[in-house]
């Protein structure tokens, strides 16, 4: 029950939507407990992986690109992900160059005592190289295509089904009656980062965690979170919003092509007008930034759900990978980064800070309740050295109860597009809130980040100069080591090294100059 | 000469008592129960309890010091040398203890007090954390919300060590019998026998029940406490004489003591925190740990090369901090086995420490437990006796230390065994043994840019020794620790 009610926000996004007008509760874990089954990549590969003649002749690929699985499979970093860490290889193979990550992935199951066929390979690695669902049965989803579809669109079995997402009215469905399907609505930045985080911060009931001991053996750091910066990473199988607006040219000679596009356009957005007017407001909108701010702000509300699904699971309390690296690991040299604050009480191991982000503009019913459960669950780490467990349990179950209400608002904030003076708010106030805790090179990297998305997306929008943030841009590249490689040349292992030296030693102070600079260079500009 | 502690260090070290006067006789309250098994009596058996006691007055060092009775001759002419009478200025002058009221109200130490929350807007605003505070930095701990004492700013004085005089001051001197009477019973501490000297100086260089520097005051700017009777009493400016301490073997019995005496601080202290019976007090407390098994850099996990810490380091588990907990494989071997009951119960304790979550009541159980046998071990005739240690014994023991450091990755292990070397070795006749202690030492000591402030810093002149240096050293020392142990 517990595995389902709450852990993955991506339901309650849509099912909380769903029943907007009712209190959140009750009748909305009905609906998520229905059990999809998983059907595989190949099920799926059948039509995604090329378009047919047949295909572009109606005009299905103005809809869907339909070479998602090729691209995918042959370029996506996430689908090796098993292929990088499997064990069952040949000691000749292991040998090979580039099989060093397996020689690791070995490496951490011998320090950590494991036995091949004891399963704990099975259900604390390929839950996300994988992205099997824990208890969802998902024998078709064949291990060596790694993160597949189904691990973020969610489990096939019924919306595959001829009779829904091959129909053309699929396209006006709204996403509410799509996850009922068992299709998630990855077009909501804050369901997409969701799914995302859900391995990428981690989830103790979805047993997605890397725990002090698996780092400890070996396991790479996971990096701070920004979904537009990781979306950019990847290569697209999808199309942008912008893309989706375009017009269709035909289905069925003379058929309803605009209307579909304003119906989709609709069943996402509150927006009403002919589809030009929507297609202008679409050019006109930041949708990058308004992807990047509310993956942010889910990546707060799952950091605190990590630390309280902790707190309740007492075989996990005590695991110090809920804590920030860098409150302990520091050597004890002059050069030490204080990430001490007014609120915090020195010496004790407290969450990561990159995670807390409470943007009011968005939380607008109850904000001031929100906000004091919020400063009431990260306080009460103060109370003892790594905090209270049954005090963190209390405060994290109302803080649940206001999640479902913050919930709500960011749904209402998901339907509106972004505008310019969205953009300069959400910057000063990432300034502003950000600008006091550089020192920590998680909250340095993301704060960066997303200034960067915002920043360039107001250059494509002609309302910045390239020219007034270029030299700016490139340091912070450098000072921050931000770029993510392109995922062929990207290596986890060989970057661990590098990114662990910047974060020891990077300068906070020229980082805070760069990205104030910055903020007020794109928030100036008329 | 060696020592670990660098000509200036010390002033370092300012921090904490130290205060020593000759005694006479052990006091125990525990005479009368002399089981073996579970000692019930603890603390007492020290014989220091007087410094515990806050219910007695304290009369100030002022008192002690008139020109005839320990104010005697000019401070410019005090020295170790100087006739007895000179105590005080001996210690007003040259003693770092005369200056810790100075290193308290200091501005880093007030920075501290800020950050703890103990000082703030102008005023004392925790008292609980205030008193802990000067139960180590000055004689008189009790301080009211309302009122400052006159003594406040004393320091560590006379009465730190020696007890609080308000029933003795005006009667140790008063006939023969006197002093032996105020140890008795009227609150002097015995400071004469080296265990009582070094639980003194453990109570507040280690801790005790109610002096407990933790990780929060560590945190906040607090130097961390590694304390080592035998360079602490060699670089301390005694105003006293030992009469054995022309001995070859005085040195390593200080050391022994201070082995002793910190493990029973050390197992004091942690009950007391695992009860948290001070407000102080946190659980689980994080000095309990060595502070590298936490403060490493992420990419800068050591890859043990030796194969002892291994285990824990690679599955992410803290070690605990074994400094002071060393002494209790120094015990001599009895023909009753009480020392492997020992080990036992400190193998015990320790795994029981290096679970993720500590249980404080069974950390408590088993540190009480380990208490007990520490002491009925070393009880006898009434009271705690220091074992006397042959040259062999101490041989092999360094010897044992020097093995462990070979097979360990730990710089408190090679720290320990470094000065169990230099205190069984006073007088360094070989000088190649000289030689290789100098590198054992230099491969300890930390670069300047480590805020370790009481431990000495490598000079900028002088290279560290690289590991290979190092090891040939180790080796050396114990090769020639053997050579003499088969003499």
């Amino acid at each position: 029950m517990a595995l389902w009610a709450l852990a993955c926000v991506t339901n309650i996004v849509c099912v909380i939507a769903a029943n907007a007008s009712e209190p959140p509760g009750g009748d909305s874990h009905a609906a998520a407990l229905v059990v999809h089954f998983n059907i595989g990549l190949k099920e799926c590969a059948a039509c995604h992986s090329a378009p047919n003649p047949i295909h572009t002749f109606l005009g299905v690929t103005q809809f869907v690109r339909l070479v998602e699985a090729s691209e995918w499979l042959g370029r996506d970093k996430h689908a090796y992900a098993f292929e990088l860490v499997r064990q069952d290889l040949t000691p000749a193979e292991l040998e090979q160059p580039g099989r060093k990550s397996n020689r690791l992935s070995i490496d951490i199951g011998v320090k950590l005592d494991w036995k091949v066929g004891d399963g704990n390979f099975e259900n604390k690695c390929l839950t996300c190289h994988v992205g099997r669902d824990a208890g969802r049965p998902s024998e078709k989803m064949d291990v060596r295509f790694g993160v597949q579809c189904e691990s973020c669109h969610g489990p096939g079995s019924e919306y595959t089904q001829l009779e829904h997402h091959q129909q053309v009215s699929w396209r006006a469905k709204t996403p509410e009656e799509k996850a009922v399907l068992g299709l998630r609505d990855l077009s909501s930045p804050s369901s997409a980062a969701a799914v995302c985080l859900s391995c990428h911060l981690g989830s103790i009931h979805e047993q997605r965690f890397v725990t002090h001991a698996m780092y400890a053996a070996g396991h790479p750091v996971l990096p701070p979170f920004d979904l537009q910066t990781f979306l950019d990473a990847m290569p697209p199988h999808w199309k942008t919003l912008q893309e989706k607006s375009e017009p269709i040219k035909a289905i069925t000679p003379g058929g309803p092509a605009f209307e579909l596009q304003a119906e989709y356009i609709g069943a996402h957005f509150d927006i009403q007008g002919s589809i030009d007017e929507i297609q202008l407001a679409i050019q006109g909108s930041y949708d990058k930034t308004r992807r990047s701010m509310l993956g942010g702000l889910a990546a707060n509300d799952l950091g605190i759900e990590l630390i309280h699904q902790a707190a309740t699971e007492p075989a996990v309390w005590g695991d110090y990978s809920i804590y920030n690296c860098m409150g302990c690991h520091q050597e004890l040299k002059k050069n030490i980064r204080s990430l001490s604050s007014e609120s915090r009480i020195p010496g004790r191991p407290f969450p990561a800070d990159w995670l807390t982000l409470e943007y009011p503009a968005i939380h607008v019913s109850n904000r001031e309740r929100n906000e004091l459960h919020t400063r009431e669950f990260y306080s009460s780490f103060n109370a003892i050295p790594f905090g209270d467990a049954k005090r963190l349990n209390q405060i994290g179950h109302n803080h649940r109860v206001s999640l479902s209400e913050r919930l709500l608002d960011r749904r209402k904030m998901e339907r509106q597009f972004m505008s310019k003076e969205q953009v300069h708010d959400w910057l000063q106030f990432l300034w502003k809130s950000r600008r006091d805790r550089l020192s920590d090179y998680w909250v340095a990297k993301q704060t960066a980040w997303m200034v960067l998305i915002a920043v360039d997306e107001l250059v494509e929008h002609g309302a910045l100069q390239p020219h007034a943030i270029a030299p700016l841009r490139d340091e912070l590249l450098a000072v921050l080591r931000l770029e993510l490689r392109r995922p062929q040349r990207q290596s986890v292992i060989n970057d661990q090294k590098e990114v662990l030296e910047t974060a020891r030693s990077f300068d906070p102070v020229r980082v805070a100059e760069l990205l104030g600079m910055m903020v007020a260079a794109a928030t100036s500009s008329p | 000469m060696l020592s670990i502690v660098a000509p200036n260090g010390f002033s370092c070290v300012v921090t904490l008592t130290l205060c020593f006067f000759f005694g006479v006789i052990a006091q125990t309250k525990g005479q009368s129960s002399g089981q073996q098994a579970h000692f019930p009596v603890t603390l007492s058996a020290w014989g220091v309890d007087s410094i515990h006691r806050r219910d007695l007055e304290v009369r100030g060092a002022a008192s002690c010091a008139t020109s005839s009775c320990h104010g005697g001759p000019k401070a410019g002419v005090s020295s170790v040398e100087a006739p007895r009478g000179s105590e005080y200025p001996l210690w007003f002058e040259a003693d770092p203890h005369a200056r810790s009221w100075k290193t308290l109200s200091s501005e880093s130490s007030m920075r501290i007090l800020t950050k703890l929350g103990i000082w703030q807007d102008g005023k004392i605003a925790n008292l609980a954390g205030y008193q802990n505070c000067l139960a180590c930095h000055n004689t008189d701990q009790k301080l009211g919300a309302d009122q400052i004492s006159p003594r406040i700013a004393e320091g560590v004085g006379c009465e730190s060590c020696h007890g609080p005089s308000e029933h003795w001051y005006n009667r140790h001197y008063q006939g023969k019998e006197s002093k032996r009477i105020a140890i008795a019973s009227l609150g002097l501490t015995d400071s004469g026998p080296l265990l009582n000297r070094a639980k003194l100086c453990a109570a507040c260089h280690v801790g005790s029940k109610d002096r407990d520097m933790n990780h929060d005051i560590i945190a906040a700017g607090h130097p961390a406490l590694y304390f080592d009777m035998a360079v602490y009493h060699e670089a301390y400016p005694k105003h006293w004489r030992d009469a054995e301490q022309e001995n070859i073997q005085f040195r390593s019995q200080l050391w022994l003591a201070g082995q002793i005496a910190s493990a029973a601080s050390e197992l004091e202290l942690l009950e007391s925190r695992a009860c948290k019976s001070l407000p102080v007090s946190t659980w689980p407390e994080l000095s309990n740990f060595q502070c590298n098994s936490c403060h490493l850099a992420l990419d800068g996990i050591p890859k043990p090369t030796r194969s002892s810490d291994r285990d824990r380091i690679r599955t992410g588990r803290a070690p605990i901090r074994n400094w002071n907990l060393s002494g209790l494989s120094s015990l001599p071997r009895s023909s009753n086995g009480a020392e492997d009951d020992i080990m036992a119960s400190a193998r015990e304790l320790r795994s029981l420490l290096e679970e993720p979550k500590p249980d404080p009541i069974r950390v408590a159980e088993e540190a009480r437990k380990l208490s007990g046998q520490l002491v009925a071990s070393l009880y006898g005739d009434g009271k705690l006796i220091l074992p006397t240690w042959s040259r062999q014994t101490q041989l092999a023991r360094t010897i044992q230390l020097m093995e462990e450091t070979q097979r360990s990755n730990s710089w408190e292990t090679a720290a320990v065994a470094y000065t169990a070397a230099w205190a069984t070795h006073p007088k360094m006749a070989d000088d190649s043994l000289a030689e290789a202690l100098r590198t054992l030492r230099n491969g300890l000591l930390f670069p300047s840019e480590w805020m370790v402030p009481n431990f000495p810093r490598l000079q900028n002149s002088t290279p560290p020794p690289n590991l290979k240096e190092w090891d040939d050293s180790l080796q050396r020392v114990t090769s020639v620790l053997i050579h003499e142990e088969q003499k």
